[in-house]
């Protein structure tokens, strides 16, 4: 699917990672973070933050950070760039795993995009929907 | 119309509490964080503030289990006016800065 959304926000920050195929860029207007495939030019995942972020970065796999985190390294090593922190206007440092299917005890959120040709943007918002596992086949 | 569908990602940690200051009479215009960077070498995370101070950050596990992110260092990159200043401590190793803002900062 292709389309053009350079009209609903504004880029507050890019981080690049190198050795992978990905990126990360925040939209402040939208309080969303997009991750990115340079290779392929495609939006890998969307995430809502409902907080005005100022900067992302990637944490390396090998970080201390993550192994304080209770992190194995042998779980990330197939999942590169799996892990960033954002902050924001908030002040608070909050630390995101990009891939929701390697934990099971935190619950998911759906979230629906809608085009308004009105307003000529997307629009968001988020269902109460909990999920008791991150397994494709509960979604529904 | 196109309806497009998202699954979110996990916030695997949060501070429970901010390090950035509040200055009550320009609280609406406080921005809390404007940067963050990883230092390498595993070195913690370097924070930059709407108020123009450096926090520096280090990974600590507390006796709990639980993780925290520990504020080892603060540089105030931005005093305005300085009013006085005050060699503090047993042995003076601290000094004292008052500035206009309402926190007293000492390095």
């Amino acid at each position: 699917m292709n389309f053009d959304i350079s009209n609903i926000g504004i880029y507050c920050g890019v981080h690049f990672l190198c050795g992978v195929t990905g990126y990360s860029e925040c939209m402040e207007h939208l309080q969303i973070v997009t991750a990115w495939d340079i290779r392929k030019y495609s939006s890998k995942k969307t995430i809502p933050t409902y907080e005005m972020i100022e900067a992302v970065s990637f944490i390396g796999s090998g970080s201390e950070l993550l192994a304080c985190l209770g992190i194995e390294l042998a779980n990330i090593k197939e999942k590169a760039a799996s892990y960033f922190l954002t902050v924001g206007e908030r002040g608070v440092v909050r630390i995101w795993c990009l891939e929701r299917y390697n934990s099971l005890y935190l619950h998911p959120l759906l979230f629906f995009a809608y085009f308004c040709s009105t307003c000529n943007q997307w629009l968001f918002w988020s269902s109460a929907v909990r999920f008791a596992c991150s397994s494709s086949k509960h979604l529904m | 119309m196109a309806f497009l569908v998202f699954c979110s990602s996990l916030c695997v940690f949060e501070q429970q509490t901010s390090d950035v200051t509040v200055n009550s009479e320009n609280e609406e215009t406080r921005r809390g964080f404007t940067s963050a960077v990883m230092l390498p070498n595993d070195q913690g995370l370097l924070c930059v503030t709407a108020d123009q101070q450096f926090l520096f950050y280090c990974p600590k596990r507390t006796d709990d289990g639980t993780f925290e992110l520990s504020l080892y260092r603060r540089l105030i990159g931005y005093n305005d006016e300085i009013l006085d200043l005050k060699f503090v401590g047993e042995e003076e190793q601290y000094l004292a800065v008052a500035t206009n803002l309402e926190q007293v900062s000492y390095s």
